[in-house]
């Protein structure tokens, strides 16, 4: 079912991944009373002036200063109801309060959503609309290849495997309902287990997608290059903390490290991998194959040789790999030039068309500036890719609450033994909340099931 | 030199659909002609001798608040009646019938031979009579050509109907009658392309050869179920109810169907069966094939009347050689010595794919034909029969100039069946499933006449003494409601109900909240009350009304949501290429469907939230414009 104009609507209305303000924007009748709880300030509001205003978790804990506003219907960019939360605290808390707005009502806008409001009320003219609708057609597209890649992993997958517990209850007791002369019935206490078992399994990915919630969040950074080059030495040296193992030895490091990192307002989702080469061993060869993959899906790679030696052909192979690739950021640092200077940044950059090379003796702290000022140089330029990671993110979020409020409405049900016509309501509404994401047809999918399961039909 | 139409409408075909249609045709004063090769055959039941169940007896439901005759017919004829779904949800409960086959064959050929204005010919049809791009009549097998203001097409699976039993193939529509050839090509003349499907029936066993004992029995209901509100109880109360029985397939069932599958039109590998069956009416060969797991599959011996010597072996719809279905019938227990009257079959024909036709049930881009049943890509008599009421009643409001008839998903599933072919198509005979409806709280047996009565009324379809029973009906459980609602618990009634129950029940809360327990019901209550009972009809419309009332109003919130979009019109010449920002699919999809409004586009399969924005702000621009 596609989404109602009578709905509140919430987005993140700067450019993610950039800038130390954050802007949430809400749109509808119920943007006032969601920033006035989330601020506290129950007075009446002045139209277009800033409050100065704490923001507050369900827990009544406080999130950020932040700067509320409000703009009265006509007057907004939406003619709608608008109010605005500018965060200090970056992405983090601005998806925070984007997740405090959906629990009290709001509902993440559709791509265009703001755009629409905006060309209804007539406050912007058909050109621009038009114009930001067709971006809006090419991010979606970005999503789609976005939401591809994610299936190998994490929460997308999890949601798939509820999504299929959840058609296995909803075809048994559909079947119960259009063939239930044919059936065994079913065992009321069977429903009861089902629905609880499934209530922990959701609390628990919720719990999950909280903790995680930062993993798709930053622009994807993997650290990667030669054993002993240093990786491990940039990677604590840029987190300010001992994380990494660091050895003399080639090959130490043999999982992967992750961390976040925030370089002026920028969100890095920092990997460090295991050196970059063939081994024998096969835990080491494991962190190789995970270097691999993790190469494929990050938006910007730091490459770390040690300048003081050759370039061996592997790395010259790595780099031509690298820089082959459009979308990626680039950045080559040539570490221990304390060591000898074997391999110089012009030569590199004109061999491999790279812009962004720098030179380090890490050990003794020299360059890391340079390096640092490099990735956000980097990381603020184009921001389409980690843009439709972030929507993605949030929309995942957005569909498992939606599964968790079905959720508590049939246990209620379950409780008061509600009839399964009236339980399966809850059932489907959990379902059509997975669905939002690929916009499937539900009662389909549900009769597939039923079939694919049951001999029926007489 | 266009002739004067001898007919306003012509209606072809003589089945559930067909006579539903002709029934309204007449009601509202057309002249109609009803054409079936056969007129004696007028609403036969083919396939199981039986009406309703879950999600079809809602239709049948729906039919009667229209006013149309399924629902009277077959309180009329009905030898055995069952309630399903008891404690699974009001919403869900149903009525299953199983007809006297003659009797109900007769009663509708009664109906029609008595309706003012109608005609019965026995013609069969081969053509359609065109000028432009209007339907002007039709021509038959005799050379007959005949004109009316209208034709709706009810075939069945008469269009170029093809039959299997084991290797032999021949033309026909049914057991013993001849298909409708020529049809088809008229309409494909009409630039409307056409599908296949198939269906089966199951064997005929003689009633003698039957050793009953030792199988379970399905008695009828001894309450006084009905499914017209125009049937009084006193007709259904003593009527002599017939049982049916259940036996179960084994090992040998199993055997007798795998060790021949290799003479089986559908698996020998010939190929002669290229239309495509339903998946929730398989054949015996299909469960055994699809689920070779399972060796245990019910099988329902149905009587086909009171005096009738025919056992429909429901469960067992194939089309192997006659000596394999022998086998067949002979595993189960009770039918090793069994007799069969007629085998089962499968039967092929063509239908029109659905999606070329608007909400109406009129083909789109011609003028005066409408489709219903079987010719729709549906199965089932009360599938059938809902379509035949609503495009006879189109054809016949489009004759008189009035805008059609169109019912939405939150009306009934009359309404939830038409907008799924309409925008969805089918590959496979469609069935109605209450899984089908999105808002199946709102469409129950119990409400049916809430939502499409005064509608029948304003359209002219319902006598006044319908009115006044729905009136009534209305009135009386309102009044309850409200009682119920006011009135709140006193110390002895409490003390009563306590014991009725075995519980302690407080008191001080109102009767109405009393009703959310589920061992408390209204019967009970009132009889604790010292109150005379109230009419069953009244009962179900009060318990629903209160004990669904939470879930009532979440759906009814959803059903506003979407009605937002349902009410956004989309002209039927927008140029859907010319909308910025809409996918390549979308445009395609859309300009082929052309859907009348935005709600009916979102549900398009295949077009995403963004295609719809897109859409909208089109729209925006073009009443700008004008």
């Amino acid at each position: 079912m596609y989404p109602s104009q009578l709905d509140t609507i919430v987005a993140l209305a700067t450019p993610p991944g950039l800038g130390g303000v954050a802007i949430v924007r809400l749109s509808g009748m119920e943007a006032l009373p969601i920033a006035q709880a989330l601020s506290g300030r129950q007075h009446p509001w002045e139209p277009r002036h800033l409050y100065y205003s704490p923001i507050r978790d369900a827990q009544g804990q406080i999130l950020d200063r932040a700067l509320v506003v409000y703009m009265a219907a006509p007057h907004s960019y939406t003619g709608e109801e608008v109010a605005e939360i500018h965060c200090h605290g970056g992405m983090v808390v601005a998806q925070l309060v984007i997740d405090l707005c959906l629990e009290r009502g709001a509902r993440l806008a559709t791509p265009g959503e703001f755009t629409y409001r905006a060309y209804l009320a007539g406050k912007i003219d058909l050109a621009e609309a038009e114009s930001i609708l067709s971006l809006i057609e090419a991010r979606s597209k970005g999503a789609v290849y976005l939401a591809a890649q994610n299936l190998g992993g994490g929460l997308a997958r999890q949601l798939g495997g509820l999504k299929d517990s959840i058609l296995e209850i909803v075809a048994q007791l559909e079947a119960q309902l259009d063939y239930g002369e044919e059936l065994e019935s079913l065992d009321p206490l069977w429903l009861k287990e089902r629905v609880t078992l499934l209530g922990r399994e959701i609390a628990s990915l919720w719990q999950e997608a909280e903790e995680g919630r930062l993993v798709v969040e930053g622009l994807e950074t993997v650290l990667v290059g030669p054993p002993n080059a240093g990786k491990s030495t940039l990677w604590n040296k840029l987190l300010g903390q001992e994380r990494a193992l660091v050895t003399p030895y080639a090959g130490t490091t043999r999982d992967q490290l992750q961390e976040y990192l925030y370089l002026e307002g920028l969100a890095l989702h920092l990997i460090d991998t295991a050196g970059l080469r063939e081994s024998s061993d096969p835990v080491e060869s494991l962190g190789i194959a995970k270097t691999r993959e993790a190469l494929e899906r990050a938006s910007l790679v730091l490459v770390v040789l040690d300048g003081s030696q050759e370039l061996s052909s592997d790395m010259s192979e790595l780099l031509s790999d690298l820089s082959q690739k459009p979308q990626l950021k680039l950045l080559v640092v040539l570490n221990k030039r304390d060591c000898g200077v074997l391999l110089s940044p012009s030569d590199l950059q004109e061999r491999f068309g790279l812009t962004h090379v720098c030179q380090t003796a890490l050990k003794w702290d020299q360059g890391l500036e340079g390096v640092k000022r490099a990735i956000v140089e980097l990381g603020r330029s184009g921001r389409e890719v980690s843009d439709g990671a972030l929507s993605l993110s949030q929309r995942q979020r957005q569909t498992l609450l939606g599964v968790r409020q079905a959720w508590d409405s049939l246990v209620k049900g379950v409780q008061a033994e509600a009839p399964w016509d009236c339980l399966l309501l809850d059932l489907h509404q959990a379902l059509r909340s997975l669905n939002e994401l690929t916009g499937q047809d539900v009662s389909n999918e549900i009769l597939e099931r039923v079939f694919s399961k049951f001999c029926l039909g007489k | 030199m266009a002739a004067r139409a001898d007919y306003d409408l012509i209606v072809v075909g003589g089945g559930h659909a067909g006579v539903e249609a002709a029934l309204v045709g007449s009601r509202l004063g057309c002249r109609t002609l009803v054409l079936t090769s056969r007129p004696s055959k007028v609403g036969v039941m083919p396939c199981n001798p039986s009406i309703g169940g879950p999600a079809k007896s809602h239709l049948v439901r729906e039919i009667d608040a229209l006013g149309g005759e399924m629902a009277r017919a077959i309180d009329d004829t009905f030898i055995h009646i069952r309630r399903l779904n008891t404690g699974k949800g009001q919403a869900v409960q149903a009525l299953r019938a199983q007809a006297d086959r003659p009797l109900y064959n007769e009663r509708l050929y009664r109906a029609l031979l008595e309706a003012p204005g109608l005609e019965v010919r026995a013609e069969t049809v081969v053509a359609l009579l065109w000028e432009g791009k209007r339907i002007v009549g039709v021509r038959t097998h005799s050379g007959l050509e005949l004109r009316g203001g209208a034709v709706v097409l009810c075939t069945g699976t008469f269009l170029a109907g093809v039959l299997h039993l084991g290797p032999l193939t021949l033309p026909g529509g049914r057991a013993g009658e001849g298909p409708a050839f020529g049809l088809s090509d008229s309409l494909r003349a009409l630039g409307l392309e056409l599908g296949r499907l198939k269906t089966g029936t199951c064997p005929r066993l003689h009633r003698e050869t039957v050793d009953f004992k030792g199988l379970d029995v399905l008695p009828s209901s001894s309450e006084p179920l009905k499914f017209s509100d125009l049937t009084s109880e006193d007709r259904v109360r003593h009527r002599p109810g017939v049982s049916c029985y259940i036996t179960r397939t084994n090992e040998a069932t199993r055997r007798a169907v795998m060790e021949n599958l290799d003479r089986s039109p559908l698996y020998d590998g010939s190929g002669s069966i290229t239309g495509t069956g339903p998946r929730y009416c398989p054949s015996l060969e299909d469960k055994f094939v699809r689920f070779p797991e399972r060796q245990v599959h019910l099988v329902f011996l149905e009587p086909e009347g009171m005096e009738a010597k025919e056992i429909y072996l429901q469960g067992v719809s194939t089309s192997m050689p006659l000596d394999v279905q022998y086998a067949m019938v002979r595993s189960l227990p009770g039918l090793e010595r069994a007799e069969i009257i007629r085998p089962g079959y499968a039967v092929e024909y063509d239908y029109v794919l659905p999606t070329q036709l608007d909400f109406s049930l009129g083909v789109r881009h011609w003028e005066g034909l409408y489709l219903a049943g079987q010719i729709n890509g549906t199965s089932g008599y009360e599938e059938a029969a809902a379509q035949g009421l609503i495009a006879g009643l189109n054809a016949a409001r489009w004759l008189d100039g009035k805008e059609p008839f169109v019912l939405g998903r939150e009306q009934g599933y009359t309404g939830v069946l038409i907008d799924d072919l309409v925008c969805k198509g089918t590959s496979e005979p469609y069935r109605m499933h209450t899984s089908r409806a999105e808002y199946r709280l709102l469409l129950r047996e119990d409400n049916a006449d809430d939502r499409l009565t005064p509608l029948a009324r304003e359209m002219g379809l319902i006598s006044e003494e319908r009115w006044a029973i729905y009136e009534g009906l209305r009135e009386e459980s309102q009044r309850e409601i409200k009682r119920l609602t006011s009135c709140h618990l006193t110390g002895e009634l409490a003390q009563k109900l306590s014991e009725a129950i075995e519980e302690r029940v407080a008191p001080g809360p109102s009767l109405a909240e009393l009703l959310h327990r589920p061992q408390i019901s209204l019967a009970l209550l009132r009889r604790c009350e010292g109150l005379e009972p109230l009419p069953c009809r009244v009962v179900e419309k009060v318990e629903a009304t209160i004990r669904y009332g939470g879930y009532i109003e979440r759906q009814e919130r959803e059903v506003r949501r979407a009605a937002k979009l349902e009410n956004v019109r989309l002209p039927q010449d927008l140029e859907y290429r010319e909308v910025v920002g809409l996918a390549g699919e979308a445009v395609e999809k859309l300009s082929r469907l052309r859907p009348h409004n935005v709600g009916q586009a979102s549900r398009i399969p295949g077009l995403s939230p963004a295609d719809i924005n897109a859409l909208l702000i089109h729209l925006r621009k073009r009443s700008l414009q004008f």
